[in-house]
């Protein structure tokens, strides 16, 4: 009984930890993923460290972390807010070759950082950048004043004109 | 999307599209079951559990706590209560505990000692139980094997009748 609190106390210092820290900081993952991928071997870890060497307690403390996943999961997709609480919004940085500082502040990017992401878009002056969106999964996507959408990872291959 | 009051043009939104829950077959059987498990563990089915059984004459009274359910490598207590309820002091009275039960487990510490172990038995011996005096028994099991282990307890003392009792643990694995 004690393991299932454990499980969801530790699910929930995690993953608002990572809500706080912010997106960027956990970049190719989502929060859920993040979370769920750092448990499931601390839980392993745990079962075969501590007192409890039973399977029984294993199965236990990962079938309390996938309920928890799986709530979550549910909660998310079907309320809106919730969706806003767990994995947040994306940001604009750039809008229409204008760097939005407040949102630059807030989440920690320089302006450096995002001329790195429009070379790998191929671009290279800032007013060829209708938006540079921070993702609620850390990427960066960057539409450029062309109307093509382009994702900052997407071509790398292109050379910066 | 990120600030209260936006001085800047923001991309379109994305169309909003009423959500409803599906799932897939096999979700609809799996997600239960994992939604299961912690629910049976939050209600302490697979915790540990003790039991107690009683049985008296007018002779002895004997009560056997005992581990019910237990996990793998935990430690547990077997004790045997045991009293006189005759009007005189018993001599010698004889704890007999099925070999078949003790022996699922391991680290196992009788307390007093093991007086005997027969081919069916571990056996300890009790002397000279005043009047109402109450002997205990103490073993302690680690669980070992997993699985249901039954056996019998009998507490007998010579020209008195013999008390039987059955005792049933189940080791989670």
């Amino acid at each position: 009984m004690e393991t299932v609190f454990r499980v969801i106390l530790i699910y929930l210092v995690i993953l608002s930890g990572l809500r706080i820290i912010g997106k960027r900081e956990f970049g190719q993952l989502s929060p859920l993923e993040l979370v769920s991928l750092l448990l499931v071997p601390e839980l392993v870890g745990q079962t075969m460290l501590k007192d409890d060497f039973s399977l029984t307690n294993a199965i236990i403390a990962i079938s309390s972390l996938f309920s928890v996943v799986i709530i979550t999961s549910v909660l998310r997709y079907r309320f809106e807010k919730v969706e806003k609480v767990i994995s947040g919004e994306p940001s604009v940085l750039v809008s229409h070759g204008e760097f939005i500082e407040s949102n630059l502040h807030k989440e920690r990017i320089d302006a450096a950082e995002i001329f790195g992401e429009m070379h790998k878009s191929g671009l290279s002056r800032l007013e060829q950048v209708k938006w540079a969106i921070l993702e609620s999964d850390g990427k960066i996507s960057i539409v450029s004043e062309d109307e093509h959408p382009i994702h900052a990872n997407a071509n790398e291959e292109d050379s910066v004109s | 999307m990120t600030a209260q009051t936006k001085d800047y043009h923001e991309p379109p939104e994305a169309p909003t599209i009423e959500r409803r829950l599906r799932f897939y077959i096999f979700q609809y059987i799996g997600i239960p079951l994992i939604l299961l498990i912690p629910t049976l563990a939050i209600f302490g089915v697979f915790g540990e559990s003790s039991r107690e059984v009683r049985q008296s004459n007018d002779d002895l009274a004997v009560s056997i706590y005992y581990p019910e359910r237990y996990r793998y490598e935990m430690v547990s207590m077997l004790r045997i209560h045991v009293q006189n309820n005759s009007g005189d002091t018993i001599p010698l009275v004889r704890v007999e505990i099925s070999k078949n039960y003790i022996e699922q487990f391991m680290e196992i510490k009788f307390l007093p000692s093991v007086t005997e172990i027969t081919e069916e038995n571990y056996e300890v011996e009790l002397e000279a139980i005043a009047v109402a005096e109450i002997r205990v028994v103490t073993i302690e099991l680690k669980a070992e094997e997993y699985g249901d282990h039954q056996g019998t307890v009998r507490v007998t003392a010579e020209g008195l009748e013999p008390i039987s009792l059955m005792i049933e643990t189940f080791v989670f694995p």
